[in-house]
């Protein structure tokens, strides 16, 4: 026995010289039990005459396990074995090396679960009920609770999610409140870890319960750390127990201080999102309603027409103005065909092709295809009000050329063009071809005021109308419409 | 006016006092045979049981109520019929009836009548 073995095993050589060794190092279990020396492989070296190898627990003098690696080798003498030789080499440096490796790898593996969890999901309940489950286990504590926050709006911590304990072990307890023990947390911000919290000082000096309520899970070992959001809010904390005593670390301490400020930004992502899920539901809300104004706005407006529709013609029903009552009617399904469209597009804004299209297709059929009509020009977008106003301005000049211009015949052609001219204005030119020889009209009739005059005003620009003898020109100048 | 809609008996559903009186006066030019007309779901429905109808023109909105179950009677026994609205939402599968926005002139509506009269 060299002196290492004696430092191994705590004994001096002459201390073992009288007795057997397994009963000296070798004679009981690390659960305590008795280990019999005819199972101890050791000895078998010796009558089997067989080298043993292997890992074992022995026994030092002051009684503390420690993990060894052995080889015992039997000595022969002509072939007579006449001993062992005992090599040892204490590991149990090793083995808690092993052990802290493989709990670092496996508290790695939880935090790597939680980060990826925490990145993956906007869902709070979700969060809150991983983090609490993870930061329970990885602290080692028996349960873990995380709390909202909610005294700052004037009532009491929130359970939230719980871990290691059904809901029902906190249901019947009113909610906890800011005491001297969550106070430094839930109002301070600041981690609070006791071995024993029933002896701190802190501890049951409130009414009611002066301490856990009755029938409370048993908590010894306390461990609270805040959850605190980028803006310094304290949302909430996390909160551990234990039966026993001290069985919380700096270790558990750091673990769940990183994994709650993991969470607050989980939190703050969630909320953030909520909020901004609400603010769509509401506009989506208000959009709905609007949406049901205009269609009520739009009913009553065609209804109105029609009703207006019909007292003329009631008005003048069996009288002579039956070519009035004509103009009338063509004048006001005109409008009538103008909202439609401004309908269509929820009173936002109406395509100048489509309103010159609604206003020529009483007069000539569809306008698309059609070799009587010619649209040409880039997409322009009209507020309803031009569009209206255009919108009766085509009219006129469609009902004029249906009687004296263009549209008598098979063979005329109506071309309305458009360009930007640049500077802001928008320059619409209406040019009637192959029609009869126009005659300049003896007097201004409502028409050529609409357009000259009403049009021009409302629209902000200019109406010129060129009664030239191969056919009328109107050519109209406005401001460029703002694309919306 | 020259019609081939004349002596057809109309059922007229419309709420609306004023435009009642308009269609009236269209249909009865178009030589048309008036039945009703009625303001309210539950009174065209009887006039349906009650009278011989070879088609129907209906508002699609009568105050709070909506024509459809007149529309379901109809198609039930094979009636043609025409919808008039003031807008374009009409809900669907009735979105796809045959339809006339108002307001409409005599001929916009003998048209679009005479057009399910050549489909039915």
């Amino acid at each position: 026995m060299n002196s290492a073995a004696s430092d191994l095993t705590g004994y001096a050589l002459e201390e073992l010289q009288t007795r057997a060794l397994h009963d000296a190092i070798h004679h009981s279990r690390p659960d305590g039990s008795a280990y019999p020396i005819k199972e101890c492989p050791i000895v078998q070296a010796f009558p089997k005459s067989r080298r043993q190898q292997g890992q074992d627990t022995f026994i030092h003098k002051d009684g503390h396990f420690y993990e060894v690696e052995y080889t015992a080798s039997p000595v022969e003498e002509g072939g007579v074995v006449v001993g062992t030789v005992l090599e040892v080499r204490d590991i149990s440096a090793d083995i808690q090396a092993r052990r802290a490796l493989e709990e670092e790898t496996w508290t790695l593996e939880l935090l790597n679960r939680i980060g990826t969890m925490l990145t993956s999901t906007l869902d709070l309940e979700e969060i809150v009920q991983t983090v609490t489950d993870i930061a329970t286990e990885l602290s080692g504590a028996q349960f873990g609770a995380f709390f909202y926050n909610t005294i700052r709006e004037g009532k009491t911590l929130q359970l939230y999610a719980l871990s290691g304990a059904p809901r029902s072990a906190f249901s019947s307890f009113p909610p906890p409140r800011h005491t001297a023990v969550f106070g430094p947390t839930f109002a301070g911000g600041s981690v609070l870890r006791v071995g024993n919290i029933k002896a701190d000082p802190r501890y049951g000096n409130h009414a009611p319960f002066h301490g856990m309520p009755p029938g409370h899970l048993p908590v010894t070992s306390y461990l609270a750390v805040p959850v605190v959001s980028r803006g310094g809010e304290i949302l909430g904390a996390l909160i551990f127990g234990h039966k026993d005593a001290d069985v919380f670390s700096a270790r558990s301490e750091r673990i769940v201080t990183a994994i709650a400020a993991q969470a607050s930004i989980a939190i703050d992502n969630a909320h953030l999102f909520e909020a901004a899920q609400r603010e769509i539901a509401d506009r989506q809300r208000s959009e709905d309603h609007q949406k049901l104004l205009a269609q009520e706005l739009n009913h009553r407006v065609k209804n109105m027409l029609a009703t207006v529709q019909a007292i003329a013609r009631q008005t003048f029903r069996g009288r002579a103005e039956d070519t009035a009552m004509r103009l009338f009617t063509g004048r006001l399904l005109a409008l009538s065909h103008s909202h439609s469209l401004i309908m269509r597009e929820n009173w936002r804004s109406v395509d100048l092709r489509a309103i010159a299209s609604a206003s020529l297709a009483p007069f000539v059929g569809n306008v698309a295809g059609n070799h009587r009509v010619l649209l040409e020009g880039q997409q322009v977008s009209l507020t309803p009000k031009l569009a209206l106003a255009l919108g009766m301005g085509f009219h006129e000049l469609a009902t004029n050329a249906t009687k004296y211009g263009a549209l008598t015949s098979e063979n005329g052609l109506v071309e309305i063009r458009w360009q930007d001219l640049g500077k802001g204005t928008l320059c619409i030119t209406w040019i009637e071809k192959h029609g009869p020889v126009v005659v300049p009209p003896p007097s201004r009739g409502f028409g050529t005021r609409l357009l000259e005059e009403g049009l021009s005003n409302e629209i902000g620009g200019t109406v010129r109308l060129l009664h030239h003898p191969d056919g009328l020109i109107c050519e109209i100048k406005m401001p460029m419409p703002e694309a919306s | 006016m020259i019609s081939n809609l004349a002596g057809l008996r109309i059922l007229v559903v419309e709420d609306e006092m004023l435009v009642c009186m308009d269609i009236e006066d269209m249909l009865e030019g178009f030589g048309c045979v008036i039945i009703g007309p009625a303001a309210r779901v539950a009174q065209a429905l009887t006039l349906l049981e009650k009278e011989d109808v070879d088609i129907a023109l209906l508002d699609v909105n009568l105050g709070r109520e909506k024509s459809y179950p007149i529309v379901d009677r109809l198609m039930a026994r094979g009636i043609p019929f025409l919808l008039s609205t003031g807008y374009a939402e009409i809900d669907p599968p009735y979105d796809q009836c045959p339809k006339v926005q108002k307001p409409y002139s005599d001929q916009q509506l003998a048209k679009s009548l005479e057009v399910v009269l050549r489909t039915a």
